[in-house]
């Protein structure tokens, strides 16, 4: 049997940063991952598609917002789609679900809210553990030990939840055993709840979200196809993200190190449009060296190039030049002005140092147009 | 700079030529009561220096005298500076004119002249001055208008700056003040526009401030709906578990199964009861019947009594009525005896009354006669027989020889053939007794007529009335018989008709309590059938009901127990269905309370409020980041403009060091514990008097006055450091000094005018009289034509 294992779609979900174009983007993409499912499982030959809990970010998402992954299952109508609620969407009283439902499921869609094998297909049983509280403290995946199916059968177990020995403490919510494979002698365990791909022993996997989500998460962006029919599971790892998200240090010393980085961003990546950067940078600029980042990376540029950059310049700091003073600025004031200013602005831990260097901007820019060349 | 002399013509109020001569070193006093024209002087000296000939301002206009047209105005001043003489002539209005000789022999004209008067003075060339200002340059404020001597010299911009560029030759670069204040002024626009006065956000600024504040109220409210929704659902929850709880209770209770076993009870006692009801009331239907029957013939037998009663009452009656008839009869005949009776009494007894009236009259007749018989006269007659016939008396024939006649009413005695012999007897009382036996005869008379006793006399009276006496008792004796008897009749009629009476009475009761018996029994036959029926129905009934009861019940018998009441049982009943009504209401209030909070809990998961908190977060992010540009723009402009402001104070600190360092001399002269504090645009903002600060302001018009010649004193000083020429006019000074003040003062101007020409203008020569100084007068000139070059 083929099937394919995904988690954490997070519908719905929304992101704080984002500006109205990108957050539509955003949440586009993660519905286009169920199609890029479902085209995969229909080219893959695999008709069961087994989804490990979070398919909605929220407890309580809008009406629409609820809908819309049903309408993506229903557009593949031979795939049969296997939902169960996680910590995120928990099937609570009146909740969520109680809504999917009354909305009314696709046929190929099934949501599975009771912990209680059901037969898939010939032998084969899917053992689901929905979650109906968004912290449990028990093992959800425990009652699969003693869940009984026909002699011979293949047990699949659907869960969703944090691995016992992933260096969590025994307060974490939702811990499951990390040898519950074993135990309940599954054939495979889906997993979700991690949002990238994780392997817990050879029966046992992580798919992570098949659309990121974070900065900080790597391996994420895919989900799995399990072949069951040799007598260990073949997993294959399939890309399905539309957008990477990229976290980045780097340190900036002068005018070389701000094209050099441009440069390599520019070069990494064919679609700059479908990059989230979030780009740390640190160091010291001159004034000149300090426009030339504005106008490559920070405000035009990369800025514009990419579909998010999330710029920390907290610790980039001016570097003094009395040349560029000079430059400047005849007028002993504000030469005066300025030199008190760049004090502020050497100190990134000053209350002002911001505002210092904005100030600094401003003056740069009113000295540039007051400059009589700079009318000619 | 020294003033040498000083001529004007046609200016203000001197048409004709006046000028001062021999204007010496140091102090220099010219005096004059008002109106003298010292003030025309001090404008004269302002326009020969400051004003540009050809200015055809109100200012200058003004220069002409109010009453002559088409003047000339003509100001000509000798001085020196640095020792060397110069000669400046300038006409203004007609024909404007300027000359500025040199002591090298150069004589510049017009705008020439102008020109290096301004080098010669130390001005910007390209500076425009003007006598009408203030303080046209620095150099005008130490030559000061009139009441201005006790303002602080008032520094105008291009002044201040003058200063600035004279004090600060020991300075390397001066900064350009004029590129700052533009910096300033463009960061002064840009912050306008951001933030109002009190640094509040303006604009765009305040709509994403206000945006922000919006936002953060909606999601608050959003996360204040979550948590209802949240408080819904747990309620919900508990509801449910509630009504599962009472579900459960229910049927553990059953108390619908008692109420319909009670119920079955209630119903067979229910039905003994009627049938019981419907036994006794066919008894009482029979004994109705009975009853009816039983006074039916009570009836029946009274009237037959009645009809008996009757005939005898008829035999009675008829009886009664014969004896009426017979004593009414007998009475009658009595009656009709009675009245006879009583008729001939009363016949007799007129009788007797008659006899007895009789019978007194003729007693009084006798009484009459024998009174008249003694009162009569007696004639007696004694007559002859045959005379007889010849006499008559009294009309008759005598018939008696002898006769005595008592004459009572008199008495004729005729004799025929003799005549006639009267005899009338006088006496009254005769007279009388004779009318009462006249009267008493007429009775007697009438009542022997009538009595028919014509001739009877009264032995026949008598017994007539004795007769009639005894008529009358016999039938007074019948009558008083006759009395009795009809008296007795009557009575026995009485009788008779009150026996009737009474036959009658009850002849009618009779008859009234037959007519009700008839009444009643109206249809005798028939009611008797109805009656007859009604008692065979109503033992028919009874008997059905004993029986039906009999069937019912028979099995019972009489139970041990009294069988339940039904009042007991409709308790019991009552009690078991509010039970079951106050649980049915629960769980009915139960089931509101559910469908009330799903529908709430849908209508609040409708909305979506998860998503909706994360988006309005997602949108407060981005408007906080929008606000915190500006923030930081605020910040950073403010940053600037008072770094800026620091550092061009901090320029000018240092430039105005010299000047508060030349002033604090003179003010520790005049007032020895105070510092004078400086301001960057060389103002005197305050005396500082052993650190309490005096603001210049609050100072007294004397002390202002003071310090602001000697802030003149102290400007001189510095320019004539630069070397630059340096001169003090002091127009009314030091009019609001006391003595006291006024010789420090006098002190301090001696001492300066050491270095300084000082020119003081005063009306008050008194005040000066001490001092040392060269005192000069206006005085005409000769008229001179002035170059007409």
């Amino acid at each position: 049997m083929r099937l394919i294992h995904t988690s954490d779609w997070h519908i719905g979900k929304v992101f704080p940063f984002a500006g109205d174009r990108v957050m539509a983007l955003l949440q586009r993409a993660r519905l286009d991952a169920i199609a890029t499912i479902g085209k995969l499982a229909m080219a893959e030959n695999a008709r069961t598609v087994l989804v490990a809990g979070d398919v909605y970010d929220k407890p309580n998402p809008d009406a629409k917002t609820l809908a819309e992954p049903l309408e993506v299952m229903r557009r593949f109508p031979a795939v049969a789609w296997h939902l169960i609620p996680g910590n995120h969407d928990p099937d609570l009283p009146n909740g969520l679900w109680h809504r999917v439902l009354s909305i009314g499921l696709p046929d190929n869609v099934h949501v599975h809210r009771e912990a209680a094998p059901l037969l898939l297909e010939d032998r084969t049983w899917l053992l689901p553990a929905p979650l109906n509280k968004k912290h449990s403290l028990s093992d959800p995946t425990a009652w699969m030990d003693e869940a009984a199916t026909p002699e011979g059968s293949d047990r699949i177990g659907l869960a969703h939840g944090s691995i016992a020995d992933f260096g969590e403490t025994a307060a974490t919510p939702n811990l499951i055993a990390p040898d519950r494979a074993k135990k309940a002698g599954l054939a495979y365990l889906a997993l979700g709840d991690w949002h990238g791909t994780k392997a817990i022993g050879a029966r046992t996997r992580y798919a992570g979200t098949p659309e990121p989500d974070s900065f900080d998460q790597t391996e994420s962006g895919q989900v799995l196809l399990i072949d069951l029919d040799a007598a260990e599971p073949v997993i294959t790892p399939h890309t399905t993200a539309a957008y990477r998200w990229s976290r980045e240090k780097v340190t900036l010393q002068n005018a070389d190190d701000v094209r050099r980085l441009e440069q390599r961003i520019r070069g990494d990546e064919q679609d700059l449009s479908r990059l989230l950067l979030r780009l740390d940078v640190e160091g010291m600029l001159t004034l000149g060296e300090l426009d030339l980042f504005e106008r490559l990376i920070a405000e035009t540029g990369l800025a514009a190039a990419l579909a998010y950059l999330d710029l920390d310049r907290k610790h980039l700091i001016l570097r003094s030049s009395d040349d560029e003073l000079d430059a400047l600025t005849n007028d002993q004031v504000i030469k005066d002005a300025l030199r008190r200013l760049r004090l502020i602005a050497g100190q990134h831990d000053h209350p002002e140092h911001q505002a210092a260097l904005r100030a600094i901007r401003h003056l740069q820019l009113a000295c540039h147009r007051r400059r009589p060349e700079a009318a000619a | 700079m020294k003033i040498l002399s000083l001529r004007i013509e046609q200016f203000r109020k001197f048409d004709r030529p006046v000028g001062i001569e021999g204007f010496g070193d140091g102090l220099n006093l010219i005096t004059g009561p008002n109106e003298t024209g010292k003030s025309t002087l001090l404008l004269a000296l302002r326009a020969a220096l400051f004003e540009r000939h050809g200015a055809k301002t109100q200012a200058v206009k003004e220069f002409s005298p109010h009453h002559v047209t088409g003047a000339r105005p003509t100001v000509a001043l000798t001085f020196e500076i640095g020792g060397k003489s110069y000669r400046l002539e300038k006409s203004f209005l007609k024909r404007p004119a300027a000359t500025l000789e040199t002591p090298d022999g150069q004589r510049f004209q017009g705008s020439d002249a102008e020109a290096e008067l301004k080098r010669l003075l130390g001005l910007n060339p390209s500076e425009r001055t003007s006598a009408d200002k203030e303080s046209p340059a620095h150099f005008g404020v130490l030559v000061t208008p009139q009441a201005r001597s006790f303002q602080q010299p008032d520094l105008a911009d291009e002044t201040r700056h003058s200063l600035e560029a004279a004090v600060a030759s020991d300075i390397a670069e001066l900064g350009n003040q004029s590129e700052v204040d533009g910096l300033l002024a463009g960061i002064d626009e840009t912050l306008f526009d951001l933030v109002s006065k009190r640094g509040e956000p303006k604009n765009r600024y305040k709509d994403v401030s206000v945006r922000l504040a919006a936002i953060e109220h909606e999601i608050a409210d959003a996360r204040a709906e979550r948590d209802a929704l949240g408080d819904q659902l747990d309620q919900l929850v508990q509801a449910i578990a509630e009504r599962s709880d009472l579900q459960t209770a229910d049927t553990a209770e059953n108390l619908p199964e008692r109420l319909a076993s009670l119920e079955a009870t209630h119903k067979a006692a229910a039905r003994r009861q009627a049938l019981e009801n419907h036994r006794l009331a066919a008894s009482q239907r029979l004994q109705a019947a009975e009853a009816k029957q039983a006074a039916r013939q009570v009836r029946l037998e009274e009237r037959q009594r009645i009809t008996a009663e009757s005939g005898t009452i008829e035999k009675t009656s008829e009886e009664a009525n014969k004896r009426l008839g017979q004593i009414e009869e007998a009475l009658s005949q009595h009656e009709k005896s009675l009245a006879d009776l009583d008729e001939k009494l009363r016949v007799l007894s007129g009788k007797r009354r008659d006899l007895e009236a009789l019978g007194r009259q003729l007693e009084r007749l006798g009484q009459i006669d024998a009174t008249l018989s003694a009162l009569a006269t007696d004639v007696r007659l004694q007559l002859r027989d045959e005379a007889l016939e010849r006499v008559t008396i009294d009309g008759e024939a005598a018939v008696m020889t002898s006769d005595l006649r008592q004459v009572t009413e008199g008495l004729t005695i005729e004799i025929d053939g003799v005549g006639r012999i009267a005899i009338e007897p006088k006496i009254e009382p005769m007279r009388e007794a004779l009318a009462a036996k006249a009267e008493a005869e007429s009775r007697i008379s009438e009542l022997k007529d009538r009595l028919g006793l014509g001739g009877k006399e009264r032995e026949a009276i008598e017994t007539a009335w004795e007769e009639t006496a005894s008529d009358i008792e016999s039938l007074e004796s019948t009558r008083t018989e006759v009395e009795a008897a009809r008296a007795e009749e009557r009575r026995q009629a009485a009788e008779a008709k009150a026996a009737l009476d009474a036959v009658g009475d009850r002849r009618t009761r009779l008859a009234e309590r037959l007519a009700e018996i008839d009444a009643i029994e109206d249809d005798n036959a028939k009611d008797q059938s109805a009656l007859d029926r009604e008692i065979t129905e109503a033992k028919a009934a009874l008997k059905a009901a004993e029986d039906a009861l009999q069937a019912a019940f028979h099995g019972d018998g009489p139970s041990l127990s009294p069988p339940p009441t039904l009042d007991g049982l409709d308790a019991e009943i009552a009690d078991l269905r509010a039970r079951i009504d106050q649980r049915r209401r629960a769980i009915d209030d139960i089931n509101r309370r559910v469908a009330a909070l799903e529908a709430a809990v849908a209508v609040r998961s409708g909305l979506g409020l998860d998503e909706k908190i994360d988006q309005l977060d997602r949108k407060r992010h981005l408007l906080a980041k929008e606000r915190d540009a500006f923030a930081l723009d605020h910040q950073a402009l403010s940053l600037l403009q008072s770094t800026l402001r620091a550092a061009a104070d901090d320029a000018k600190a240092t430039f105005n060091a010299p000047l508060a360092k030349r002033l604090a001399p003179y003010i520790q002269k005049l007032l020895p514990d105070a510092t004078p504090l400086v301001t960057p645009d060389f103002a005197i903002r305050a005396l500082d008097r052993d650190g309490m600060e005096e603001p210049f302001l609050q100072l007294s018009d004397g002390t202002r006055e003071q310090i602001a010649i000697l802030a003149r004193l102290a400007f001189a000083d510095m320019l004539k450091d630069q070397g630059l020429p340096a001169l003090i006019v002091l127009d009314d000074a030091l009019a609001f000094s006391d003595d006291h003040r006024l010789v420090r003062m006098v002190e301090i101007l001696e001492e300066a005018a050491a270095r300084l020409q000082i020119i003081i203008l005063s009306c008050r020569e008194d005040r000066f009289t001490d001092i040392e100084a060269t005192r000069l007068g206006i005085e005409p000139a000769p008229e001179q034509a002035s170059s007409a070059a």
